[in-house]
């Protein structure tokens, strides 16, 4: 049989061959600027457009897999797969435009179009540097593009399944894009049920009850719940439900999952005890005799939005967004349509229209990896002193993983250095490491 | 599963003609006896059969498996047989469509099923390498040949959207999900895919998948096409018929060609045809034997509802033609008695319940088909004069209508049987004859020249009988026939 090995070989030879020829490559396209940010799925870089100089785009490298120091191919991960195959199939205003996919030296290189922020490095920048509330008129655009995008998310049927400020970006031109959809998914007719396949989504701040009651099935609502979490920090600067991530005992998580105490806490402290003639089904859910042990708190919402949200409608939107039924919760479109859009300030498509000071930057560093870039290249991009490298990102060993720069990161690792900025306060790191943990099947 | 279908890239990147594809075999066909296209469409019989088959090895669903099939033939829009290993495109063409149906399976998995599927006397596959880096080496090249475009839409969906599963077996699925505990009672812990069953009786299936499933209202699509409302309700057994003839299409191009829902209404007309209870109630309002058009009796609900559909009829006619002529193809193509795969004890080819069960596999089975597309064809011109598309008009005669390009260069369906009959054994010889000669012509190449593999003008000169059809850089072409495809629309 060697001969025909051989043959076999020889076929693939030629194939490869044959690729090497026609292959697009990241480097005769584009030229690297510097890094962004990195997580466990690989790295994303700054890059510019050789064609049109003008057109910036992020790069998100997806790492190669490797036996030993050789990288080798082991299959294209899930959450890659999913970010290609649905961005491919989606275009809007709201949502981050792929441009194209390279496949070059065993690594996916996923070429995004370049948002120059985000709202966490936003709401740093309004509780670090200002120190004052972000202006109501550029609060409600924020919300109401975000709300747009997701609307046209669920109307293709994707659940986005990680909203959060570091993944929400925003242009120089106030254009808000969602980002990130390596956790989201087709929810048209599943073969398997969402939690089959995943059993934890969502970032725990943002994670809607359903999901923290242990509920295996759950729909659209849960994004709509992240909004209202987003839209809560984006009002007082700091997440709303800041809960300490319960870790699974060992390393496999296929003895169950375990109850998220103190994140329930967090938002029963705020929205009080859930009523079960409100949400019949909250007695079936695996982790209600645990719910049941907890303290009885009443709804304090309308009493934290006093300070925070100076419009009765908009607290009325949160509480909406904030229903624990996920079936009464507002959906999207509902969202879009509430008067608090319709009063005065009115939302504008450039959020940031009538500000007086402008956003920093992005920062950009250079590699301390096996790079992409090129060339030495000095990182000192930012105009002035960079809020985000002051405060939080202090206590950072690594400061090029700090805060704004999370957002094309939080694939699957990026929510630790999320969690270490988020703690302007004593709370640092009490959720560093794994703040988002998933189990995957294959 | 985008916006809809009109958005998806599904149809503005992947909707071919016929010429696209011939242009993809232009090298291939060099090296096939004969030059004879023909084997083109046995070898679309035998791969569509061996990736179902590893499909269930590895027990992916119907929609998974047909989405490999499609991921496979994409493939090879802009490769040639003779320049892979098919085989190993099969392994990762299943790996991959697993995980764009989010239902992964291991790449280990994959590596031993086909290595053990594939080294089954009937395939003869000795050559092929199925160590689990190489599958996931070409997993690469397929995904950045496909583009990136892994969403496919399925006339499966439009089935369901259109056509109630069968009222005998839809009873139990509803108590699956009145029992659990979920947040969402609309969705239901696991959907068993309707009709796919019988595709490939199973122990472990079982009952339940049997059931086709009504729950799949977590997310009710629109109708991405046309004004239908409501459901039209199959008689006994007809829902899963029409799976069967959509599952029939995967060995064709039909699949390429034409859009989807489109491929489900003309299942469906041909189950209404084929299908005896489904038959017998529209039977008394055909016009027998094309007679007249008009009936003088209000028309039956089914005809009612195909007719209300917003779609071509006449395309509607062709699609029904193409899958009556794979079917009367698919009568000279026998797997082999030695295939032990328990999965193909139904029927020998396996899968093709939809044909084996529609109609008797027996002698008269020409004159049948003949003359079930007749009827087929009446059908729709009955319902071309009742819709009021402009696109109905010439719903009479749809080789009328057909593309001069598709009816000329589709094999005649209705021509004598002919004496050979393909095996797999026969296909993976002639595989492996292209391959050799495509090696043997690339090292006589690369020996005088030493340059690049796309220079095929030795071969082009000697071999080709078409004169010029031998273009360098088949990839690229074939790139282009599908710009092309996507400018004409």
């Amino acid at each position: 049989m060697a001969a025909m090995d051989d043959w076999s070989c020889d076929i693939m030879a030629l194939y490869r061959a044959k690729r090497e020829t026609s292959k697009r490559s990241v480097k005769s396209n584009y030229s690297i600027q510097g890094f962004i940010s990195s997580g466990t799925y690989g790295r994303v870089y700054k890059a510019q457009s050789l064609d049109e100089p003008a057109k910036l785009y992020a790069i998100k490298k997806f790492k190669p897999d490797k036996e030993g120091d050789v990288p080798t191919y082991t299959g294209i991960s899930q959450s890659a797969i999913r970010e290609m195959a649905l961005n491919r199939e989606i275009d809007h205003e709201n949502v981050v435009a792929l441009k194209e996919v390279i496949l070059e030296d065993k690594s996916i290189h996923m070429v995004f179009d370049y948002a120059e922020h985000d709202f966490l490095q936003l709401i740093h920048h309004y509780s670090q540097t200002l120190r004052t509330q972000i202006p109501t008129a550029t609060l409600k655009s924020l919300i109401y593009q975000l709300l747009n995008g997701v609307l046209y998310l669920h109307s293709c049927h994707i659940l986005h399944r990680d909203l959060k400020p570091a993944n929400i970006l925003i242009t120089s031109g106030g254009i808000v894009k969602i980002g990130d959809l390596g956790l989201a998914r087709l929810v048209y007719e599943p073969l398997q049920s969402l939690h089959t396949g995943d059993k934890v989504v969502v970032t725990i701040w943002y994670r809607a009850p359903e999901l923290l009651m242990g509920s295996k099935h759950y729909n659209k609502a849960i994004d709509c719940w992240a909004v209202g979490c987003v839209l809560a920090e984006l009002a007082s600067l700091r997440p709303i439900f800041k809960g300490e991530e319960a870790k699974v005992e060992g390393k496999k998580t296929t003895g169950g999952l375990p109850f998220q105490r103190d994140q329930v806490l967090k938002i029963f402290e705020v929205l009080g005890t859930p009523d079960e003639n409100d949400w019949s089904n909250l007695v079936y859910m695996s982790e209600y005799q645990n719910m049941k042990r907890l303290d009885y708190y009443p709804n304090r919402l309308h009493e934290w939005c006093q300070t925070r949200l100076r419009s009765q409608l908009a607290y009325d939107l949160l509480k909406l967004l904030f229903v624990y039924n996920p079936d009464k919760r507002l959906t999207a479109r509902e969202a879009l349509h509430h008067k608090w859009f319709s009063e005065d300030p009115k939302p504008t498509r450039n959020a940031f229209h009538g500000l007086h000071s402008q956003l920093p930057q992005r920062r950009i560093t250079q590699d301390d990896a096996p790079s992409m870039i090129p060339q030495p290249q000095n990182a000192s991009h930012q105009p002035g002193h960079n809020v985000i490298a002051g405060g939080a990102a202090a206590q950072l060993s690594k400061p090029g993983s700090s805060a704004s720069f999370a957002s094309f990161a939080s694939l699957s690792g990026g929510g630790g250095h999320y969690a270490a900025n988020q703690g302007t306060g004593g709370h640092a790191t009490h959720a560093h490491g794994p703040v988002r943990k998933k189990a995957r099947l294959g | 599963m985008a916006a809809d279908f009109w958005s998806s890239s599904h149809y503005k990147r992947w909707m071919v003609d016929r010429a696209s594809i011939n242009q993809a075999r232009a090298v291939d066909i060099l090296y096939v006896d004969n030059h004879d296209p023909e084997y083109f469409d046995f070898l679309n019989i035998y791969f569509a059969n061996a990736i179902m088959k590893l499909g269930r090895r590895l027990s992916l669903r119907q929609r998974v498996i047909a989405t490999a099939i499609i991921f496979f033939k994409r493939f090879y829009l802009k490769n040639s047989y003779c320049e892979t290993d098919p085989f190993l495109v099969i392994a990762a063409c299943c790996y991959l469509a697993a995980k764009a149906e989010e239902c992964p399976v291991s790449i280990k998995q994959v590596a031993l099923e086909s290595k053990a599927h594939f080294s089954q006397e009937i395939h003869n596959v000795k050559s092929t390498n199925f160590d689990h880096t190489r599958i996931a080496e070409m997993e690469f090249y397929l995904v950045d040949d496909l583009e990136s475009d892994l969403t496919i839409y399925h006339p499966y969906r439009t089935l369901t959207a259109l056509c109630k599963p069968d009222p005998s077996s839809s009873s139990s699925s509803n108590t699956n999900t009145a029992t659990t505990n979920n947040t969402n009672p609309t969705l239901p812990d696991t959907e068993p895919e309707e009709g796919e069953a019988i595709e490939y009786p199973s122990p472990s299936s079982g009952t339940h998948s049997l059931n086709p499933s009504l729950n799949h209202p977590i997310d009710e699509g629109p109708r991405y096409w046309g004004t239908g409302q409501g459901q039209l309700e199959l008689p006994d057994g007809g829902f899963q018929r029409a799976w069967f003839i959509i599952n029939d299409t995967y060995r064709s191009n039909i699949c390429l060609i034409y859009p989807p829902h489109l491929i489900a209404v003309a299942a469906i007309c041909l189950t209404v045809v084929f299908h005896p209870p489904s038959r017998s109630e529209i039977v008394p309002h055909l016009p027998s034997s094309s007679s007249t058009a008009k009936v003088g009796q209000p028309p039956d609900t089914i005809l009612t509802f195909l007719a209300s559909l917003n779609v071509s009829f006449p395309l509607v006619a062709t699609i029904i033609q193409e899958i009556v002529s794979l079917w009367t193809l698919w009568d000279r193509y026998k797997e082999d008695a030695t295939d032990t795969s328990s999965a193909a004890s139904s029927a020998s080819p396996g899968g093709s319940a939809g044909k084996m069960s529609s109609m008797s596999p027996t002698k008269p089975h020409q004159q049948q088909l003949q003359r079930l597309a007749r009827g087929s064809t009446a059908t729709l011109s009955t319902l071309s004069t009742s819709t009021p598309t402009p696109t109905a008009g010439g719903g009479d005669d749809p080789a009328c209508t057909t593309d001069n390009n598709d009816s000329s260069s589709s094999h005649s369906p209705l021509v004598e049987e002919p004496a050979i009959l393909f095996t797999p054994s026969i296909l993976s010889n002639v595989l492996v004859k292209m391959r050799e000669g495509r090696l043997a012509i690339q090292q006589a190449t690369s020996s005088n020249s030493g340059s690049s593999s796309s220079n095929n003008n030795t071969d082009g000169g000697s071999n080709n009988p078409g004169s010029g059809s031998t273009t360098p850089g088949m990839g690229k072409a074939a790139n282009k026939m599908l710009e092309r495809a996507q400018a004409a629309g």
